[in-house]
């Protein structure tokens, strides 16, 4: 289960380094890809660009996307997840600051898997981390086929 | 009323002539049928009398011719040269014979030389009898005996009419008797006698009695002294021979008439008290050769006709001219009747094309627009004041003009042809929609004007109305409007890229701004809980207050984000249960703050039309904020309920808690305004303009009442759809 990779996409080092923070705190001890924009994100998900010739057979456990990001923006890079045959059934938890009800709607239509709005309170951060984690990483059931390490 | 006056008038205008010319000639006619008529009786009574006059005067040449013939005799000639016994019975043979045959001869006599009676025969019962020798007497005194003495051979004597008398005394019953005499002489001239004749005048009264008319008209006849012969009554007639009767004469009775008949005429008329009198003088001498000697002796014939008589005639003329007046009054009176209805109901339309024609003028002159009309033809008929205003012709100018002098010259071409098309089919409307149409003013200055024509008919003339409007003004109005429309196209859509900015800047707000406060508390949390034995607890203490503030100013970001996404956000009115809402506000309150005892007022079925997420967000807020500030009493009461306030259905929400002097309720809906301490009652400020928003976009109204330490009462409606 610790193989499991997850893709953070987050272009806030602050931000990027408190997921980090929470998730340990949390004891999650996979390991974290972090994609400082949209572009990336897709490069490491397809194996292009920086992440050239990586086995994309490997998916990870869980993409938390956020959504304002530069280049390309997280929405636009669910879309494309969601549109491409070999990725489209992978897991995807939006975690943003964004509380507008738009976002969400949009999130949800184009397939996010949840919605998470990342507090202030750190306290509730690392709760939210913690859950996501626990959520993604132990009880739920990835698709069939996916290669397990 | 007046129309009944007005007919009478008429009535009487074609009526009151007519009659008066009808009557005119209608009396004219009269008068004239009463001269005919008044002819017609006199030729008819003067041809009576002239014909009675014949008989009379043949009758009595008759009796002359009878005395002749007697003396004519050859027997009497015989007993005149020889006077013996066998000649006179040869005479009184010849006598008899003639009184036989000629019944009215009373008697037949012959008188000698010495005035003897020779020879008499009476008529006794029928029969002619010769009187005796004895009985014969002398009538040498009397006066036809004198007479007949005197006269020439051949002459005849004729006696006045009389009754016969017989000793001295009138024989009764009444004889009238003309006695006829002629003298007879023998061969040497010498006078032998005269024969005499009796003749009964019964006869030819008889006669004479036929030519009576009848009808109140008498004939009568009159002999020279003026007595009746025959008249009207018996008792009347012969008055000269009875003294008692001697006023009897024509003379006493109609002396005037009487007096006429004496000038020497023989036919005539003459009249007295109205009655008329026609008269005829016979002369007996012009019948018998009698000679002068009788020249005075004559009669009249007479025809009296009464006044009576006349006054029927005339009546019976008068009558028929009287229906004949009334007559043709009553068919006058039709026919003008009838005239005068014509007249007037003429007279009533002229009256009502006048007024008309004055109601179209004041129309025409009132009119704000310039109003042109014109005939088939296009020439000006009538223009109004305004149209001589804008135009800056006169009237004078105008009207006789053709239409297109007020057509700009390049528009006039096609002009007539419009105008023979629209006498084709003339309907109100208006003049080329589509097209822009120019006045050309006296001054040559074209303005822009719409034009609407109309059809109108006066009298056989068909004509059309031009209503032209000056549009400088709403061209220019309509150029302004286009211009504003512009500029506010303009602001509008300065005014969507500013929201559109205004919503990234919110999105921005919502990622950006809270991004450095989770770092903030986040890497400030990392601090205490990892390096916690390298602080003291001053460090601790001021950390804690650096997440605490970062922290509030999240809340502050929310609370903005919230404000703004209200102002964003559709509103959709829909039936909300502002019960139901405020059920589930409170029991989320409690939740959070499970410690706090409130004693919690909702009125069931508290029903409004609004937004159902507006309503929360304004519940939320409201009530959180009676909520907190019931946090420091203890017997906590908040009370939900709605009142129908003139007609509008007002919500209150209401608490016992802090409340807030009225001094500062002005301040109260304003963003981040707060008239509380920090310390006490946190919060951001923010709630209450929200509430506020909320009302005014469902076009509500909001207003609180507070006493500081006594609670507060927000009252809220929320408008309508």
């Amino acid at each position: 289960m610790d193989d499991r990779i997850i893709l953070l996409v987050e272009d806030n080092p602050d931000d990027a380094l408190l997921t980090l923070d929470a998730l340990s705190t949390n004891n999650i001890g996979n390991k974290v890809v972090v994609a400082k924009n949209g572009v990336e994100a897709l490069d490491y998900m397809f194996g292009t660009g920086m992440y050239e010739g990586r086995d994309i057979s490997d998916m990870p456990a869980i993409v938390l996307l956020d959504l304002k990001l530069p280049k390309i923006d997280g929405l636009e890079v669910l879309r494309r997840i969601r549109s491409d045959p070999r990725t489209n059934l992978q897991p995807v938890a939006i975690l943003t600051s964004s509380n507008e009800e738009e976002d969400r709607i949009k999130g949800y239509s184009l397939g996010a898997n949840s919605y998470v709005r990342k507090p202030v309170d750190f306290d509730e951060f690392i709760l939210a981390a913690g859950q996501l984690g626990l959520y993604w990483l132990l009880l739920n059931q990835p698709v069939p086929g996916v290669k397990i390490k | 009323m007046f129309s009944k006056w007005i007919y009478y008038r008429l009535l009487g205008r074609f009526f009151l002539p007519l009659l008066l010319i009808v009557a005119v000639v209608i009396g004219l006619l009269y008068h004239q049928e009463i001269e005919t008529l008044d002819k017609l009786l006199e030729k008819e009574d003067i041809s009576s009398v002239e014909l009675a006059t014949q008989v009379e005067r043949n009758a009595l040449a008759t009796l002359g011719a009878d005395a002749l013939y007697l003396a004519g005799q050859p027997n009497m000639k015989s007993w005149i040269e020889y006077p013996s016994g066998l000649n006179k019975s040869a005479v009184v043979a010849d006598f008899q014979w003639f009184q036989e045959r000629f019944p009215a001869y009373d008697q037949v006599r012959l008188l000698n030389a010495q005035g003897m009676e020779e020879i008499r025969l009476d008529r006794v019962s029928g029969q002619s009898l010769v009187v005796p020798q004895a009985q014969l007497q002398n009538k040498s005194q009397r006066y036809y005996f004198k007479k007949i003495h005197s006269l020439s051979p051949g002459d005849i004597y004729v006696s006045p009419f009389d009754l016969n008398l017989e000793r001295g005394r009138i024989e009764i019953p009444l004889k009238p008797v003309i006695r006829i005499g002629t003298p007879v002489f023998n061969q040497s001239g010498k006078f032998r006698g005269s024969i005499l004749l009796n003749y009964l005048g019964t006869q030819i009264l008889d006669e004479l009695r036929q030519f009576s008319p009848g009808d109140g008209r008498e004939i009568w006849l009159l002999n020279n002294k003026g007595f009746w012969l025959l008249g009207r009554g018996p008792e009347q007639e012969w008055g000269f021979m009875f003294p008692e009767r001697q006023q009897h004469t024509m003379t006493i009775a109609y002396p005037q008439v009487w007096e006429k008949m004496q000038n020497n005429i023989e036919v005539g008329r003459a009249s007295q008290n109205q009655d008329l009198f026609t008269f005829h003088r016979l002369d007996i001498n012009s019948v018998t050769p009698g000679g002068e000697s009788f020249k005075q002796n004559h009669w009249y014939v007479l025809i009296f006709t009464p006044k009576s008589y006349i006054e029927e005639k005339h009546a019976d003329v008068k009558r028929n001219y009287l229906y004949m007046f009334a007559l043709v009054f009553g068919l006058l009176l039709i026919v003008c009747s009838r005239l005068a209805q014509k007249e007037l109901l003429r007279a009533e339309s002229e009256q009502k094309v006048a007024e008309q024609e004055v109601q179209y003028r004041e129309l025409l002159e009132g009119a704000p627009d310039s109003i042109v009309v014109a005939d088939q033809s296009g020439v000006i008929r009538m223009v109004n004041v305004e149209a001589e205003r804008v135009t800056g012709y006169s009237r004078a100018d105008l009207v006789g003009q053709n239409v297109e002098i007020l057509l700009p010259q390049r528009l006039r071409e096609n002009h007539e042809e419009y105008r023979q098309s629209y006498l084709e089919n003339p309907v109100v409307r208006s003049m080329g929609a589509s097209k822009e149409l120019f006045l050309l003013t006296k001054s040559g200055m074209e303005i822009p004007v719409e034009i609407s024509l109309s059809p109108l008919v006066r009298g056989n003339e068909r004509l059309v109305t031009s209503i032209i409007r000056d549009i400088t003004q709403r061209k220019q109005q309509v150029a302004h409007i286009k211009e504003l429309n512009r500029d506010l196209v303009m602001r509008s859509n300065a005014l969507k890229a500013i929201n559109l900015e205004l919503e990234s800047f919110s999105y921005s707000v919502s990622h950006d701004l809270r991004a450095p406060l989770r770092a903030v508390d986040g890497f400030s949390q990392t601090i205490i809980k990892e390096y916690a034995d390298k602080l003291d607890d001053r460090g601790k203490d001021r950390l804690e207050r650096i997440r605490k503030a970062a922290q509030n100013m999240a809340g502050l970001i929310d609370g903005l984000l919230d404000l703004s996404r209200i102002s964003r956000t559709d509103m959709q009115r829909e039936e909300v249960s502002l019960s139901k809402l405020a059920s589930e506000v409170l029991s989320q309150l409690q939740e959070i703050d499970p410690g706090r005892k409130v004693t919690v007022s909702i009125q069931p079925e508290m029903n409004a039309q609004g937004d159902a997420r507006l309503l929360k967000v304004l519940l939320t807020n409201l009530i959180s904020n009676a909520w907190k500030f019931t946090g420091q009493v203890d017997d906590a009461r908040i009370v939900l309920q709605s009142k129908e306030l003139n007609g509008e259905q007002v919500f209150s929400v209401q608490d016992n808690g802090a409340g807030f002097n009225m001094d500062y309720a002005a301040k109260l809906f304003g963003a981040f305004q707060r008239l509380h301490d920090a310390e006490e009652f946190p919060g951001t400020g923010i709630g209450l303009a929200t509430v506020k928003r909320v009302i005014n976009k469902h076009g509500g109204r909001i207003w609180a009442e507070s006493e500081p330490g006594k609670g507060a009462v927000f009252y809220f409606t929320l408008g309508e759809e």
